[in-house]
């Protein structure tokens, strides 16, 4: 059978010279088999990994129904490891693809593989989920100490119930800036020829950057978002300045004050296309003994969201702390 | 291999709801006694989509006929619109006079009031929470 074998693939072998330099040696071994047609079945589907390795990959003759020689691909075990790793790759952004299903109870999703992205470009909607700038403030004043002691909060470590504290947000005033940021709810910024508008669902709050030039003013009347804001480009970072702020208004969901002389500098940075990197310094020497500058603040673009009516109406609020937050908070008619 | 995936299942649940417990505002989760939940049933009074946490009321009957009026904290209303619900569903779902099972963490004060976590409805439709310090998923 062998012998009969041998004798059949002796009787097909293409006999085709060689150039001479290739003649003997492996080179007319390789040569003569690529010479020969491919095995039926033998495609290279069936090695889909195969054409990106060709130099890897070998063959070796196989006589056919009828004694007709042919051709399969033979693969060494290097090719089989950089095959793994090709379909590795070709599998991570699918991968990346499901995270970007959007999750129904927060709304937070990513948004699939990132793709190359403008820098200067910050329109979307961006959804982060912190609570402050950072884990504490830096060192305050003697003004900015009696503001703290003041403030009683519903969040962290000096946590009381909402029905015995004084959180401003309890009976729908504004949450002011940069509170807002932190209050879970997604934001938009939307780009326009003179301003960057950030609109937040919260209220559906609109705050204005201007972006023409304008300059801050010297003595600003406080206003709960800031009187002015004004940004330039340095570099691939978006610089936002603020001044003019309404002291009524907590920083964040612990309490801590600022004064009406704050400065509040804010620098986006646009990672990729999926994150918006913000990072905050507040200067306010009335309150805080030294500037207080942010954590990294990571913001993922909500690519399939969009901005919905959320109101605080202070009808709905009252309703919810007579029927359940006052007695949950063991205060009874109030 | 089971065990390491448990632990890790585990592991990730807690991330979550420790999350999710970290994003609920106005402070839903220093009123409530978050480690034993409880069930009252009762016939639904009221539901009320509305910020800044829907709510459910409804009137708890005892064998002597003494009748206690509850409420229970939800979700915010858009965390309920970006988990595929409308007004009107659950206008419909909770429509008053309608037997119901709450489930969810009593008050710290005492006062019948629960973190929302589930409600089943005497045709067995069941309602859970969509997040917050009420999620026992």
């Amino acid at each position: 059978m062998r012998n009969s074998l041998t004798r059949l693939c002796t009787k097909n072998r293409r006999t085709d010279p060689l150039p001479p330099s290739l003649d003997a040696s492996p080179y007319r071994a390789r040569a003569s088999r690529a010479a020969l047609p491919l095995c039926e079945g033998e495609n290279k589907a069936a090695h889909f990994a195969g054409p990106f390795f060709p130099s890897l990959r070998g063959s070796r003759e196989r006589s056919e129904r009828g004694g007709r020689l042919c051709r399969v691909f033979v693969e060494s075990p290097l090719t089989h490891s950089l095959t793994a790793l090709f379909l590795v790759l070709l599998v991570s952004p699918i991968t990346f693809a499901q995270r970007g299903r959007p999750d129904p109870r927060r709304g937070v999703q990513s948004s699939g593989p990132s793709v190359p992205h403008d820098p200067h470009d910050l329109t979307g909607i961006w959804r982060g989920n912190y609570q402050s700038l950072s884990k504490e403030p830096p060192p305050m004043t003697a003004w900015g100490k009696q503001e703290f002691d003041a403030h009683k909060p519903s969040y962290g470590p000096r946590a009381v119930p909402p029905a015995l504290g004084n959180d401003p947000t309890g009976k729908c005033d504004p949450l002011g800036y940069p509170r807002i940021l932190f209050f879970g709810r997604p934001f938009e910024l939307i780009q326009t020829k003179d301003r960057v508008l950030q609109f937040f669902e919260w209220g559906r709050v609109l705050r204005e950057i201007w972006i023409n030039g304008r300059e801050l003013p010297k003595e600003p009347d406080p206003k709960w978002l800031g009187n002015t804001a004004a940004g330039k480009w340095d570099g691939d970072t978006f610089v936002v300045d603020t001044v003019g702020f309404d002291e009524r208004a907590w920083i964040d969901h612990f309490g801590n004050p600022h004064s009406e002389d704050m400065h509040l500098q804010e620098r986006y940075h646009r990672l990729d296309r999926d994150t918006l990197e913000i990072v905050l310094t507040i200067d306010d020497p009335k309150t805080y003994t030294k500037p207080w500058v942010s954590d990294k603040l990571t913001f993922r673009l909500q690519a399939n969201d969009r901005i919905r009516e959320d109101f605080c109406v202070p009808s709905e609020e009252e309703s919810f702390n007579q029927g359940v937050r006052n007695p949950a908070g063991g205060v009874f008619n109030k | 291999m089971k065990s390491y995936l448990m632990i890790g299942s585990l592991l990730t649940a807690s991330v979550l709801i420790i999350s999710a417990s970290a994003i609920a505002h106005h402070g839903t989760g220093i009123s409530y006694d978050l480690s034993k939940l409880v069930s009252a049933k009762g016939v639904i009074v009221k539901f009320a989509m509305s910020n800044p946490h829907s709510q459910l009321y409804f009137d708890v009957t005892d064998d002597k006929g003494n009748v206690e009026h509850w409420s229970a904290e939800m979700n915010a209303p858009t965390n309920l619109e970006r988990a595929g619900f409308t007004r009107r569903q659950l206008l419909n779902l909770f429509s008053p006079g309608s037997e119901v099972t709450v489930y969810g963490f009593r008050s710290k004060s005492g006062a019948p009031v629960v973190v929302f976590s589930k409600a089943v409805l005497a045709d067995g439709r069941e309602f859970k929470s969509q997040g917050g310090p009420g999620n026992i998923e």
